[in-house]
């Protein structure tokens, strides 16, 4: 184990020889950080029921001193030292009950950083595509662009399809466009990928069924069992209304 | 919705999730002189619909001209789309 994380120390963004090159996918075993979670998960149910139960706000307060994630950082922190991303991403994601506010922004620009700088290849990477893609209040809409730019230079195969897909999922959500023409690259130069797949769809509902669009018909059938076609509404000004319950 | 009698109106209502009771007591008190989808989830789903209720109105050539809009202004454009037809001419 000690050896698999001193190599993925030495060889950041290195191709494994055994996959084919057009996957080009970095397999890290994450043992350690797996069991390092579920430690935490176990820690944290059983401090959230002791919270519950507590009586008073002393004891409250007591308990809060001792809220897991902080008592884990350290051993995440060895870990992503180690060459664990997912340990970072986990830093990432407890940053708030551990850090001040004030000082978050800075430590998500270090980790981020580090996050694509050596782990970009890695299979479980679109996690943090995801995260990254959704910051708002602690990164900046400039070093977004900047990182992503930089990342669709660097990364090839499947990794490049999905920082395709998270630039147009950003761009889509900053309102501009310009997010379509990423999903069109994505289809184009990696079109057997998943990221591919799951972007066509999203394409999709973006170009067919978006206003100024002239969507495809569709047929249904009424409770009782006639059916109804939307083209058949041709020469009428339509209103679908679809409606129910979660 | 009641106001617009014009021949040229139509409502298409997709619904999705109900059970066949729940859809039923939903539309017990309601006209149904309309088109009402019964089981509609697929067709929800292919739209990109995820809440309820979304409403997308379409011109009398099938293009979607609105979305997501309700009551007053669901009135409006509806409105504006059947002015749009009277300034046509008919084909």
């Amino acid at each position: 184990m000690l050896l698999t994380l001193a190599l993925a120390l030495i060889s950041p963004v290195s191709v494994p020889l055994a996959l084919p090159s057009s996957a080009l996918e970095r397999f890290e075993d994450d043992s350690a950080y797996e069991e390092l979670v579920d430690a935490y998960e176990d820690s944290y149910q059983v401090w959230r029921k002791e919270l519950k139960d507590a009586d008073g706000i002393k004891a409250r307060r007591a308990l809060r001193e001792r809220e897991p994630a902080k008592l884990f950082r350290p051993r995440f922190e060895a870990l992503a030292e180690a060459g664990s991303g997912r340990a970072l991403v986990w830093i990432i994601e407890h940053a708030r009950k551990v850090e001040e506010r004030k000082q978050i922004p800075a430590l998500k620009e270090e980790l981020y950083g580090k996050l694509f700088e050596s782990h970009l290849s890695a299979d479980w990477f679109e996690e943090v595509i995801n995260l990254y893609i959704k910051e708002r209040r602690d990164v900046s809409a400039e070093a977004i662009e900047a990182t992503l730019a930089s990342a669709l230079e660097r990364a090839e195969g499947y990794a490049r399809a999905r920082v395709l897909l998270g630039f147009a999922r950003y761009r889509i959500a900053q309102k501009c466009n310009s997010g379509l023409e990423f999903y069109e690259q994505l289809m184009k130069e990696h079109p057997e990928s998943g990221s591919a797949l799951a972007g066509k769809w999203e394409y999709d509902r973006l170009t067919k069924f978006a206003v100024g669009a002239s969507p495809p018909d569709f047929k249904g059938e009424t409770i009782d069992g006639e059916e109804i076609s939307l083209y058949a509404n041709r020469g009428k000004v339509t209103v679908i209304d679809f409606w129910g319950y979660w | 919705m009641k106001r617009h009698k014009a021949d040229a109106f139509a409502l298409v209502a997709v619904n999705c999730h109900d059970s066949e009771d729940e859809y039923r007591a939903g539309q017990g008190e309601l006209e149904t002189d309309y088109a009402s989808i019964f089981d509609g989830a697929s067709i929800a789903s292919a739209w990109g619909v995820n809440g309820f209720p979304t409403m997308f109105v379409l011109d009398t050539e099938g293009k979607i001209r609105f979305k997501n809009v309700r009551g007053a202004a669901l009135d409006e454009a509806v409105q504006e789309l059947l002015d749009e037809l009277k300034e046509e001419p008919k084909k």
